[in-house]
């Protein structure tokens, strides 16, 4: 077999459309994917497992707002035990607080990244997240790291 | 000794021992058969010499048992090995992929 593409090595994984920001590159009035047809984490798990043995490497957990899921914490677990390099990509905004016990405790996630609308929030997301993860190396030596985006574009939405 | 997000304080005994930064890992890719290290939306492959040199940052080698590892698996003059582990190390520390 002629292999014409080499294997990819990130995968971008839309976890959920759901998402409590109405940003103007992402939300639009047509209709995304409703809840009742997310992936189920079993086939996220499938899904990982398979990307791993194409050789993808880094998995970037999106969405909409991947905290929206109440299996996040098992679906970022099953990405690492696939051995991916898992990114978490959320706003940090409304995350529910049972979300960061588990990640203290249980540590799945490689890398976090928050992306925020505007500064104010970016700065206070960024630094209590900072302040969970610095708690969870010391506790845990897991390599878990952390960086904070924000971006530009005004909060506009257009129906 | 106290510690912020495991870096050991300069009076700490490990000082001078170089460990990869947090956030990353070094894995063995077994589609494309190499290392590579894996950091936030970078993939940086290590192969040969600095593959031995990244596999001993690991917060238990000192930077001068890095250089006489080497020296005892590649036959250049010590000097120059301790040089090229220095100028490795300076540059994946400002890459933010080791912490010395």
């Amino acid at each position: 077999v002629n292999v014409l593409l080499p294997a990819p090595i990130g995968l971008l994984a839309e976890l959920t459309h759901r998402c409590p920001l109405q940003c103007p590159y992402c939300s639009n009035p047509l209709a995304l994917e409703g809840s009742e047809t997310e992936l189920p984490t079993n086939v996220w798990a499938r899904v990982f497992r398979e990307a791993a043995e194409l050789g993808v490497l880094h998995v970037h957990l999106s969405g909409g707002e991947p905290a929206a899921r109440r299996d996040l914490v098992e679906v970022t677990a099953a990405a690492s035990s696939a051995g991916l390099y898992t990114n978490l990509i959320t706003s940090g905004i409304a995350t529910p607080g049972w979300i960061i016990c588990s990640f203290r405790y249980r540590t799945p996630s490689n890398h976090l990244e928050i992306v925020s609308p505007d500064i104010a929030a970016h700065m206070n997301e960024s630094s209590r997240w900072r302040a969970m993860l610095c708690r969870l190396d010391c506790r845990s030596r897991s390599m878990s790291s952390c960086t904070a985006k924000t971006f530009a574009e005004p909060l506009i939405w257009w129906r | 000794v106290r510690s912020f997000r495991g870096v050991p304080m300069p009076d700490d005994a490990t000082a001078g021992r170089p460990r990869l930064a947090p956030g990353v890992r070094l894995h063995f890719d077994t589609t494309r058969q190499a290392w590579v290290l894996l950091a936030p939306e970078r993939v940086i492959e290590t192969d040969g010499p600095v593959h031995d040199i990244v596999r001993r940052c690991d917060g238990g080698h000192s930077v001068q048992q890095i250089v006489d590892e080497l020296a005892a698996i590649y036959t250049a003059p010590p000097p120059e090995i301790a040089a090229d582990v220095a100028d490795l190390l300076q540059e994946l520390s400002e890459k933010r992929l080791i912490v010395l």
